[in-house]
């Protein structure tokens, strides 16, 4: 009797209990979406976002090659309107300043074009050449090739043997994600974090002998931070006339001392002669539209770029305060049309009058007299003309972009007036992305 | 690598600013930033990177302020008083029921569930 | 006074325009046409005064003399004034129906519009895309879907270098079944299980489900990038979707003995 009751028991319970594991349980809930093994990622893996995989995934082994001359400042008469690669040693030292951005839909070719026009190319590079002041500022919409002009201008500067300092992206000092210290001694802000990449960059785009070719005009002594033989030798020193550029720039010091070593460079540079300095900063707007960084003081208030060592020296190169003494040397910085604008650069290039009113948000009057003061031209890169756009869709025509269904449909002249008209009258990055990510 | 600031365990990959404002009841976003900055430590920094006098510094720093249960005490001994004077706001607290004049037909289950004299903070 | 000389003004302006000016009117025609132009003189009046000189003064009042002469002495008369030199007078109705005269097509137009007609309009869009769109959207959002696919579809093809939207047309061809089985209730104790024929339509679909099933097993935190993974692998015969496939046609094959022939 006892057992026949118990068993009624448990059979009813049964009924009344959840349902099995995985069935759903209510109305309205979902059995999947618990994802919870973690996948494996394999050297095969694109796991990044889009821009990211596109950017990183190597995707240019893929691309079809196509027989085009190398880019070089020399002959660029013969080259107009051409699409070119560069030299392996422009290669090697635009990969390490960093030209080559994400967006610029590099991965389609072999390795990353260029395009030599007469308008912004040559033009710049004659302006380079025989201006008497050689400050400029690249200015155009986004997508127009500030980038990639400045980029030939980097190359131009690598060839004809000239010593390259570039700041591909403003924000990598400004946004906090690296470390700061105040150095009393220079009574700035030092980043240690970024000026040992930065340095490494100096040191792998140039050229090792023509860095070995310039002599130190002054002595320097650093404490050894070498794990080979720092507990035997405390410190290095550097005999003026003695050591070059090269040894300054493989020194390795503490952190501590990175605020001096990279002062101490850049007076270098300034001191010598025999070598002219091509100094770019792209993203140059990131510098303009904020005034002050994302660090704080020990008061909590945020630190002006103008206090940041780095920032601090950009500006008095523009500026003029810091003067390269081979006058062939030149200044060129790249705005991005990304960045928010304000009235800054504007101003600072006369085109606009000061209002004294305006905040700083709106109108940086230090920066604005920094650029006034440098006497900083504006060189818009125009929009391609239709002979250009031909001559790039006939490139991409060989380099296989087209869907099959234009090469079919249409002749060349039509695709290139639609081309034309897609890129928004001659942006070249709209035209490249009018073909590839259209595909309605 | 797991850091230990007053008691608490960090993770190494945690940015400081953050971890302290989600561990510590009394310190926000705001606060933590003043304490980083203070300090001299870099918006993004880790707590891998402390070493053990910037451990110290922050532990100093911190038992200089209400947090904690200071904190908590602090909200108790406002309610208590609002009690003691006889307000309708100590009232409802002592009622289980919402404060700010919320409806209580339904819902006011968050009110329900802390809102009394001696509330948890 | 004044309104009426300008008015006048502006009647021979007009004429000049159908080039047909009097020509005893010795007003230089830039200075009309500027004149013309109301904008203009109201935004610069000041400069204006400075680069006119005074011989060129003295036309203008000539002619506005000249004009006053002609309305005063006689009514407006549009026949004779605004004739063509060398002639004395025009016939009105005649100007006024040879304006409105309509459009007659040419003979070589009207022979391509015939040639044309046979031929259809070509498809703006790409059906089998546009419904891979439709299929990707969700709450409306058409423009997001589009730009998921583009992206996929780009990195199919920096992935092949072959035309993405082939690409996508024959992975959708391949992986897609082409029987799916049915069951139907007949009434009686056994239920028929049938194998039914799909449409193109239906085959995308089906396909495009499993092409997405295979897409959300990746890594990538981009819906983009797993679907243009999933694609290339598709494309390469390598997805999971094949097996599912074949499962399809396994069953419909055993079922074959119920496929009603009419």
């Amino acid at each position: 009797m006892f057992r026949l009751q118990s068993r009624q028991l448990t059979t009813s319970a049964i009924a009344r209990a959840a349902p099995a594991r995985g069935k759903a349980q209510g109305f309205a809930k979902k059995t999947s979406g618990n994802k919870t093994t973690a996948r494996r990622i394999t050297p095969d893996t694109l796991y990044k976002n889009w821009q990211d995989t596109v950017h990183t995934a190597r995707l240019n082994r893929y691309a079809v090659p196509v027989e085009i001359p190398t880019f070089k400042s020399s002959e660029l008469q013969s080259l107009l309107n051409k699409v070119t690669f560069y030299s392996s040693q422009q290669y090697r030292s635009l990969y390490h300043l960093g030209a080559f951005k994400k967006s610029q839909f590099n991965e389609l070719f072999p390795k990353p074009i260029s395009f030599v026009r007469e308008e912004s190319t040559q033009k710049l590079i004659g302006l380079l050449q025989n201006s008497s002041n050689k400050r400029f500022v690249l200015t155009g919409e986004p997508g127009v090739g500030k980038s990639v002009l400045l980029s030939q201008a980097q190359a131009y500067a690598a060839e004809s043997g000239q010593i390259i300092l570039n700041f591909s992206q403003p924000y990598l000092f400004l946004n906090g994600r690296n470390d700061f210290f105040y150095d009393a001694n220079l009574k700035q802000y030092v980043q240690p974090m970024y000026l040992k990449s930065l340095l490494r960059k100096i040191l792998k785009s140039n050229d090792e002998n023509l860095l070995r070719s310039i002599t130190l005009k002054s002595d320097y002594k650093f404490s050894n931070a070498d794990p080979k033989d720092a507990a035997v030798k405390k410190f290095i020193t550097f005999t003026k006339d003695k050591n070059n550029l090269f040894d300054l720039l493989t020194v390795k010091t503490h952190a501590r001392n990175r605020g001096t070593l990279f002062q101490g460079l850049l007076n270098e540079l300034v001191q010598q002669s025999q070598v002219p300095v091509f100094f770019s900063v792209d993203n140059f707007s990131r510098m303009l539209t904020e005034s002050f960084s994302a660090y704080k003081d020990v008061h909590g208030k945020n630190i002006p770029l103008l206090d940041l060592q780095v920032g601090k020296a950009i500006m008095e190169v523009i500026g003029g305060d810091i003067k390269f003494t081979n006058d062939q040397s030149s200044v060129v910085l790249a705005i991005s049309g990304v960045d928010k604008t304000n009235r800054t650069l504007p101003v600072g290039l006369n085109k606009l009058p000061a209002d004294p009113y305006l905040k700083r948000k709106h109108l940086d009057p230090d920066f604005a007299a920094i650029l006034q003061k440098g006497k900083v031209q504006e060189f818009e890169v125009p929009k391609l003309s239709k002979e250009e756009v031909k001559q790039l869709v006939e490139f991409y025509l060989k380099s296989e972009l087209f869907l099959n269904k234009d090469i079919q449909s249409k002749s060349v002249e039509k695709l290139v007036d639609e081309k034309y008209f897609l890129s928004g009258n001659g942006n070249s990055r709209e035209l490249l992305k009018s073909i590839v990510l259209m595909h309605l | 690598m797991v850091v230990h600031i007053l008691g608490k365990a960090f993770k190494g990959k945690e940015v400081i600013r953050i971890g302290l404002s989600s561990k510590f009841y009394g310190i926000g976003e705001g606060t933590a930033e003043k304490v980083c900055s203070k300090l001299g430590f870099y918006p993004w920094m880790r707590m891998h990177q402390l070493s053990e006098s910037q451990i110290m510094n922050i532990a100093s720093e911190l038992s200089n302020m209400t947090i904690e249960g200071d904190a908590r005490a602090v909200v108790k001994e406002n309610i208590a008083l609002k009690k003691r004077i006889g307000s309708y706001q100590g009232m409802r607290h002592t009622l289980n029921l919402p404060v700010r004049g919320q409806h209580t037909r339904n819902n006011a289950n968050t009110a329900r569930k802390l809102n009394k004299i001696d509330r948890r903070g | 006074m004044l309104r009426f000389s300008s008015k006048g003004l502006q009647t021979i302006a007009r004429s000049s325009r159908v080039c047909c000016a009097p020509s005893r009117l010795a007003v230089p025609l830039t200075t009309m046409r500027w004149q013309s132009n109301p904008s203009h003189a109201a935004s610069g009046t000041g400069s204006v005064n400075e680069s006119l000189s005074d011989e060129k003064v003295d036309e203008w009042l000539e002619a506005i003399k000249s004009l006053k002469a002609e309305f005063s002495e006689q009514e407006f008369l549009p026949e004779t004034s605004l004739a063509p030199p060398g002639q004395s007078r025009i016939d009105m109705s005649q100007q006024i129906s040879s304006l409105e005269t309509k459009f007659e097509p040419s003979p070589e137009q009207i022979e391509e519009v015939e040639r044309l007609k046979t031929t259809p309009l070509p498809e703006r869009r790409d059906p089998v895309v546009e419904h891979v769109v439709n299929m990707i959207m969700r709450h409306g959002k058409k423009q997001r879907a589009e730009t998921i696919l583009s992206r996929a579809l780009y990195l199919v093809f920096c992935q092949t270098r072959q035309d993405p939207v082939e690409v996508l047309k024959k992975s959708l061809d391949d992986l897609a079944p082409l029987m799916v089985v049915k069951t139907f209730n007949t009434g009686v104790a056994k239920a028929a299980v049938i194998p039914v024929p799909l449409n193109q339509r239906q085959r995308n679909r089906i396909a495009w489900k499993w092409i997405v099933e295979g897409a959300d097993k990746r890594t990538s935190c981009d819906f983009s990038v797993r679907l243009g993974e999933e694609l290339v692998a598709v494309y390469r015969g390598k997805s999971t979707g094949f097996d599912k496939r074949d499962q399809m046609h396994k069953t419909a094959i055993t079922h074959r003995a119920y496929i009603k022939l009419k």
